[in-house]
């Protein structure tokens, strides 16, 4: 089987200018590779400035790697037109944690689940108010808040939103940045549901996206995905199926990590400053 | 004895611009004594930051005072002079928030912001501020202290930053700490060291302190009591051992089992739902006429929806606000 994606030794290098007009550079990614097959679920999880969300706007094409390739279906992201790479761009969709800042204002509902079918396809206006209403089902939210604008939806049902929306031009990576990490426990809950139904596997492959969950809330990351990529410092430092590495863990910062989730302290290891 | 804080039957609304107004707490009562840490546990909307503000009676423009009383060492804040209060705050009692970076100033060295707090309230003079302050994060942060005195708010890590935030609101000695969400936008291990931190200060310092937070796993082992809001009122409150691990309240129960455990998850196949607390949030734009929660509660009773319920003493020690256990 062909990946859907497969990344090899990735570095991506961010450079700044100090205040005395020296240049710095920093690897927020270190020779990262690692494939996703159709359907899977992945946790990409690590403390904050390890680099999971530069992965994230990398795999979404929304920064240029330094160096390395990102193939997706075997083509090389790098070599692509942009023409070509708007044709990929919306079957790679990206949630962020906070979604308010992701939604025109003035949208409605409606307005902001139909801007990508206004794009890419030929729906006319009343069939692109039936899919909304059906998208929107989808994600447990009711029909009758199509005429509503964002701002009036609550943190929950923006970010079911902001899902809905991700999945209205049916991609195949669904990535996640910290996607759940600033709602409050009932509604992470609902919203972790959502995706295990999503990507239940007695969903047949092509319309299953494969998730790429990427949090530093490692229960979360374990309980709703089946593999686990854990990275540090731009590196991934360990991965595997979820259950193996979370019994036997190999890595000192996945060891942190499974301390930190289960409310031991681990002040005893030092990280490196980033 | 008296508490070092009490709150009593406080109850607060916000106006809002259409002309509603908004149930923020109601008839709220809690007592704080000294060296203790509570924890404030309750979602977005259950009042938890309102009554952490009102313990500095710090409240925005809008908001309404309907009666009741804070009691610092017996005297009511809400009823001093703005002068008054400002000796309090910083100095008696102060608060950190969830993110510190927006607190400190971008362009000053995060060791001259704490000598500010010096400054303000007391009469040492400058080389005296200095040696407090160096000492200070020489407690907190070791070997790294000098560097950090030095440093800007953008030179320094998320977890740094929120030490500052209570360096400065300790380097006066209050006998009170209020810490709204103060590792919400921490990392797992990183939010370890803050409360790590927090509990040394409670034990070094004998600091009481509020510790507001959405994150129950937070409270175990760390807080000595806590308390449970939902929708503006205090529904369960006791040891923090006992009501995190025999929850009695219906609301306290939902609300522990939507949260996985590591434990569960190493042990078992998961790919069963998560429980959920069926129903909506609560509208806080209408007085309730019984008890909140009643809408979404699986145990639900006839009598829940005509009066709210008085406390109750539950099986698990903690007083519970529930007309299972009476009322």
């Amino acid at each position: 089987m062909e990946a859907l994606l497969s990344v090899e030794s990735l570095v991506k290098e961010y450079s700044s200018r100090h205040l005395s007009g020296a240049r710095m550079s920093v690897r927020a990614l270190d020779q990262v590779s690692f494939v996703v097959q159709p359907g899977t679920r992945i946790a990409i999880v690590g403390a904050s400035g390890s680099g999971k969300s530069t992965l994230a706007a990398c795999l979404a094409c929304l920064e240029k790697p330094s160096s390395g390739s990102i193939c997706f279906q075997g083509r090389n992201l790098e070599f692509l037109s942009e023409s070509e790479l708007q044709n990929i761009r919306p079957q790679v969709q990206l949630v962020f944690q906070d979604p308010a800042m992701a939604f025109n204002p003035i949208f409605t509902v409606l307005e902001i689940l139909e801007e990508p079918w206004i794009l890419q396809t030929k729906l006319n206006s009343e069939e692109r108010k039936e899919r909304a209403a059906e998208l929107l089902g989808r994600v447990g939210l009711p029909r009758r808040i199509l005429d509503r604008k964002s701002a009036d939806l609550s943190g929950g049902q923006r970010q079911r939103l902001a899902i809905a929306r991700a999945l209205a031009l049916e991609p195949k990576i669904l990535i996640l940045d910290e996607a759940l990490s600033a709602l409050d426990y009932s509604v992470q809950a609902q919203i972790a549901n959502l995706l295990l139904d999503l990507a239940d596997p007695s969903i047949p492959l092509a319309a299953r996206p494969a998730v790429l969950f990427i949090t530093h809330d490692l229960v979360m990351a374990a309980r709703i995905t089946d593999e686990i990529i854990v990275m540090q410092s731009g590196r991934i430092v360990e991965s595997g199926p979820m259950r193996e590495v979370m019994r036997n863990p190999a890595h000192m910062a996945t060891r942190a990590l499974i301390a930190g989730a289960s409310g031991v302290s681990s002040s005893h290891e030092k990280r490196p400053a980033v | 004895m008296e508490p070092l804080l009490e709150v009593r039957d406080l109850s607060v609304r916000y106006q809002m611009r259409d002309g509603g107004e908004v149930f923020a707490l109601s008839e709220t009562s809690l007592r704080i004594e000294s060296g203790e840490i509570v924890g404030v546990l309750g979602e977005s909307g259950s009042g938890k930051s309102t009554l952490g503000a009102s313990l500095l009676a710090m409240f925005p423009r809008n908001a309404a005072i309907h009666g009741g009383a804070v009691l610092l060492q017996g005297k009511n804040l809400l009823e001093l002079k703005r002068n008054e209060l400002a000796h309090v705050r910083g100095s008696r009692v102060s608060l950190i928030f969830q993110e510190p970076g927006v607190a400190l100033h971008p362009t000053m060295r995060v060791g001259l912001q704490i000598e500010e707090v010096l400054k303000a309230h007391t009469s040492e003079d400058k080389a005296a501020r200095r040696r407090e302050v160096r000492s200070l994060l020489d407690s907190i942060f070791g070997t790294e202290a000098e560097r950090v005195y030095a440093s800007y708010p953008h030179q320094l890590s998320g977890g740094q930053r929120q030490r500052i935030a209570i360096a400065q609101a300790i380097v006066c000695k209050p006998s009170l700490l209020i810490a709204d969400e103060p590792t919400a936008s921490l990392d797992s291990v990183t939010q370890r060291e803050i409360l790590e931190l927090l509990k040394r200060l409670q034990k070094e310092r004998n600091l009481a302190i509020l510790f507001i937070t959405h994150a129950l796993e937070l409270l175990n082992g760390f807080a000595d009591r806590v308390m449970v809001m939902y929708a503006g009122e205090i529904v369960e409150e006791g040891e923090a051992a006992k009501v995190l691990r025999f929850p009695q309240h219906p609301y306290t129960q939902a609300l522990l089992t939507c949260r996985p455990r590591l434990e569960q998850i190493k042990n078992s196949p998961n790919k069963a739902h998560i429980p959920v607390i069926p129903g909506d949030a609560p509208d806080l734009s209408a007085k309730f006429l019984g008890c909140a929660f009643a809408p979404r509660c699986p145990e639900k009773m006839q009598i829940c929806s005509e009066r709210m319920p008085e406390f109750s003493n539950a099986g698990n020690g903690a007083k519970v606000r529930c007309f299972k256990f009476g009322g």
